[in-house]
């Protein structure tokens, strides 16, 4: 029983940023599948940049991102939505639109010019709705959703794509607490029960050590992925708030104020 | 249950639109009876100038004025959706002020460059200027779109179009000759009754397939609703969605424009009054009624500028904007939130 892991996700010696501002620089590593990765960094560290880069929004500065082996740079953009589903931060409140019809176009790179679903195409509508506990709401607009909603709609769109990776930019950013426990146990549950690769950057790291499996973390233009207690262990939480007045208190498993000697 | 209602409103507007074209062909300055109209098209006996009036000149203008709400209204809810504004259309974002311009260069400027045109080139120039002014400011619009994701800085832009464009054409008449001057002018007060048997065999062909081109977008507007990173992430190519896009506008605002002259507030409002009808937000459904609504809208504008018994003609565009602004303001004060 020697399971082989499988990385959908590889970065080969990725660097990117912008012209003027490189973030990050030449990084080799994987995302593992099966696995819900938290992507941390300061603010402007460039996680919201590599999340655009591996779904090939934006180019590279330099090196490739390979899915399931292949170099992005070579996939057509139907290809890679058929591997990569994206949840961005962009806010979906169109007045009128139905939950249903936001996650029905999730499965546009499956259907042909019309965009007309078939019975299958409607199940995984149904079934990624039911997956993120929504299957009641198909009928309701998407505006009249609350923010925690909402966001379960977006990553249902996701699911319905049927990738085996999904990347999510800051999906908890403006959700109460329960609500941003809530969306990491599902992704959590998604990527252990449905085997998919999921990478979502946050902020909400005492969050993301308790829900994660693995923590990637941006520092210095530099990125290393490792397993969550491996995360804690090597002090990674100590490099993210180094020079901050915050420090991770290992006995309660929280983030605290460092105190004044 | 939605399906059903979906299905009555169709069937109503369609009802209202056989009804208004024939009320189109109908009524007029000249009083024709109905039974001279039926007789004009069915062949049988009647009076020949009842004759020519219904054939040469109401059915054209009916014509037209079927196709022009389509197109514009069709354009103006393709923009809302591309640029996701509300207040997005293709005389707002200055696209019929580019057709306009286009219009004025070649029945202006080419005259005070000393050439000299037959009727048959002024014909087809028109379009042809009118199309390129409309693609001019419509690849200026998506190429600041592209760099600025600001949508009011958008909206303003398209506004300073409209007046640089204006003034532009002030400066050209200012310098034309008289003889120039006159057929601008004509064009200028140009209503949908101008519209000629020639030239609809331009009209015609160019907007019905400015029309498929839309219908078969539905599925990239669809997406591009959700925004671009989602659509872009769902497999769409943007940039040729946008050129598609772009292309259709151009065909169906700068068709309209060369032959219509500019008419405001159709491609704004109509969509809306659309969305308010069907209450849906699906192009697979709203894009077929909003080009519904525009025709009805449209066409019943039209009865109302012949000011039917009086003998008076309005300009079109005064009826589309004493119509078309109060359901703009109300789409404003209705949507303080963002909405498209």
């Amino acid at each position: 029983m020697n399971q082989q892991k499988k990385y959908p996700i590889r970065l080969c010696a990725l660097s990117t940023g912008y012209d003027h501002r490189l973030l990050i620089d030449k990084a080799d590593m994987a995302f593992e599948a099966g696995r819900f990765t938290a992507l941390v960094g300061r603010n402007g560290a460039g996680k919201s940049t590599l999340l655009r880069t591996i779904a090939a929004l934006r180019r590279p500065l330099s090196g490739h991102v390979e899915i399931n082996g292949t170099d992005t740079a070579t996939l057509s953009r139907r290809d890679i939505a058929l591997s990569i589903g994206f949840v961005s931060t962009e806010e979906v409140r169109i007045a009128d639109l139905k939950v249903y019809d936001v996650v029905a176009p999730g499965r546009a790179p499956h259907t042909n010019w019309t965009g007309l679903l078939t019975a299958t195409d409607h199940e995984q509508v149904k079934k990624a709705l039911a997956l993120v506990g929504m299957g009641s709401f198909a009928d309701k607009c998407i505006a009249n959703l609350s923010d925690g909603e909402r966001q379960r709609v977006m990553i249902a769109r996701a699911l319905a794509q049927d990738t085996p990776i999904i990347l999510l930019d800051e999906p908890t950013a403006f959700l109460d607490l329960p609500n941003k426990y809530e969306i990491f146990l599902l992704l959590k549950r998604l990527a252990e029960q449905e085997d998919k690769c999921i990478v979502c950057s946050t902020h909400d790291l005492d969050i993301a050590l308790k829900t994660c499996h693995a923590i990637a973390l941006i520092d210095g233009h530099d990125i290393k992925c490792c397993p969550t207690d491996e995360f804690i262990e090597e002090g990674g939480t100590e490099r993210l708030f180094a020079g901050t007045k915050l420090t991770y208190d290992r006995s309660t498993h929280t983030i605290c104020l460092k105190i004044q000697e | 249950m939605k399906g059903q209602k979906n299905t009555i409103l169709f069937l109503s507007l369609t009802i209202l639109l056989a009804v208004l074209f024939v009320a189109d062909i109908v009524l007029g300055s000249v009083s024709i009876p109905l039974s001279e109209i039926w007789a004009a098209f069915t062949g049988g006996e009647c009076d020949p100038s009842s004759k020519y009036i219904a054939l040469k000149f109401r059915l054209p203008k009916a014509v037209t004025a079927v196709l022009a709400g389509m197109s514009l209204s069709c354009v103006g809810l393709q923009m809302q959706t591309l640029f996701r504004n509300p207040l997005a259309g293709p005389y707002v974002l200055g696209v019929s002020s580019g057709a306009s311009l286009g219009v004025s260069i070649f029945l202006l400027g080419l005259p005070l460059l000393g050439v000299e045109l037959g009727p048959e080139a002024r014909n087809f120039g028109v379009v042809g200027a009118a199309w390129l002014g409309a693609a001019l400011i419509m690849s200026i619009v998506m190429a600041v779109s592209a760099r600025i994701k600001d949508i009011m800085v958008i909206l303003i832009l398209g506004m300073m179009f409209g007046s640089a464009a204006t003034a532009i054409v002030e400066v050209l008449q200012y310098l034309s000759p008289e003889s120039a001057l006159k057929s601008y002018v004509v064009w200028t007060m140009g209503s949908l009754s101008s519209v000629s048997v020639a030239q609809l065999w331009v009209l015609v062909p160019v907007t019905v397939a400015g029309l498929i081109l839309s219908l078969l977008l539905i599925k990239p507007l669809n997406m591009l609703l959700l925004g671009d990173n989602y659509a872009s992430t769902m497999g769409l190519n943007i940039k040729l969605t946008h050129q598609l896009l772009s292309l259709a506008t151009v065909l169906l605002a700068g068709t309209v424009t060369a032959y219509c002259g500019p008419i405001g507030f159709i491609g704004l409002a109509i969509p809306h009054v659309a969305r308010m009808l069907f209450r849906e937000a699906d192009h697979r459904i709203l894009l077929p009624a909003t080009m519904l609504t525009g025709a009805v809208v449209m066409l019943a504008c039209d009865i109302i500028s012949q000011l039917p018994t009086t003998g008076y003609t309005l300009p079109i565009n005064t009826i589309t904007a004493l119509i078309g602004i109060p359901i703009i303001i109300a789409v404003i004060i209705r949507n303080r939130k963002p909405i498209i």
